[in-house]
């Protein structure tokens, strides 16, 4: 009884940081509406409205999340990504915020493939 | 006690020199004007050639779900079926240092313009359809 408890509590601890870590896909979706990532990437985020812009619609959530994470980094030797208007984009948001757009961004369907 | 005046006189520099002077500006600013820009960015890839030059992408970028990197883990991006531009774009930024990433930048310093434009058409053409390369 004792070990069925432990295990309770332990699964019930993994759900926990699991969804802390993961992302919301509704406040996601809010955050990119409101803050128009559209305007660049396209309605559909995967029609970009110039050449040197990427698609992002169906993207691994957690390289979306760590690249709009190092467009907030200065002055680092190792991490970070100096882009005028990414930085400026990225900067407004905590890393919660960034997780839920990334969460819904990757939920989208995209054109992406991984081929040999 | 009469201070002594400090004069100050602002001499003009000869005429001569001024003229000289805005020649040579001109030169300049003409060769700059007139020098062709040729972008590295403008180059032509060929997605074909490309198939040849992934020797380096295809390790991390051709397995499904694979996750690398320091030091945080997380998943290599897709790049298959990106737009061509992007993927030039991201290189070039890894290969001047304005992405830092220690194996990207190592990698793209590595690839020349056409390399990248190469390599740029040949995963942005890929999709569902898209056959294994056979050359990998």
């Amino acid at each position: 009884m004792n070990n069925l408890n432990k295990i309770f509590s332990l699964m019930i601890s993994v759900f926990i940081t699991a969804s802390a870590c993961a992302g919301s896909v509704s406040s996601g979706k809010e955050l990119v509406d409101k803050n128009n990532c559209i305007s660049c990437h396209g309605p559909d985020l995967k029609n970009p409205i110039a050449p040197a812009y990427p698609k992002i619609a169906g993207q691994y959530e957690d390289y979306i999340y760590f690249a709009l994470k190092a467009y907030q980094v200065e002055n680092n030797p190792h991490v970070g990504r100096a882009n005028a208007i990414m930085g400026s984009q990225a900067k407004q948001f905590s890393h919660s915020q960034l997780r839920d757009i990334a969460a819904y961004v990757s939920s989208l369907p995209g054109d992406f493939v991984v081929k040999k | 006690m009469n201070k002594p005046q400090k004069t100050t006189t602002t001499l003009l520099p000869p005429l001569a020199f001024n003229i000289r002077l805005f020649i040579c500006a001109m030169v300049l600013l003409s060769s700059l004007l007139l020098t062709p820009k040729v972008k590295a960015q403008d180059l032509k890839g060929d997605a074909s050639k490309g198939a040849s030059k992934v020797s380096l992408c295809a390790g991390c970028h051709s397995i499904p779900g694979y996750r690398a990197s320091t030091p945080e883990v997380y998943s290599v991006p897709m790049i298959g079926g990106q737009s061509s531009g992007y993927i030039a774009a991201a290189l070039y930024a890894y290969k001047k240092g304005e992405r830092k990433h220690p194996t990207m930048g190592g990698i793209a310093g590595s690839l020349s313009a056409q390399d990248i434009a190469d390599l740029s058409e040949y995963y942005a053409a890929q999709n569902a359809a898209t056959m294994n390369n056979k050359l990998k």
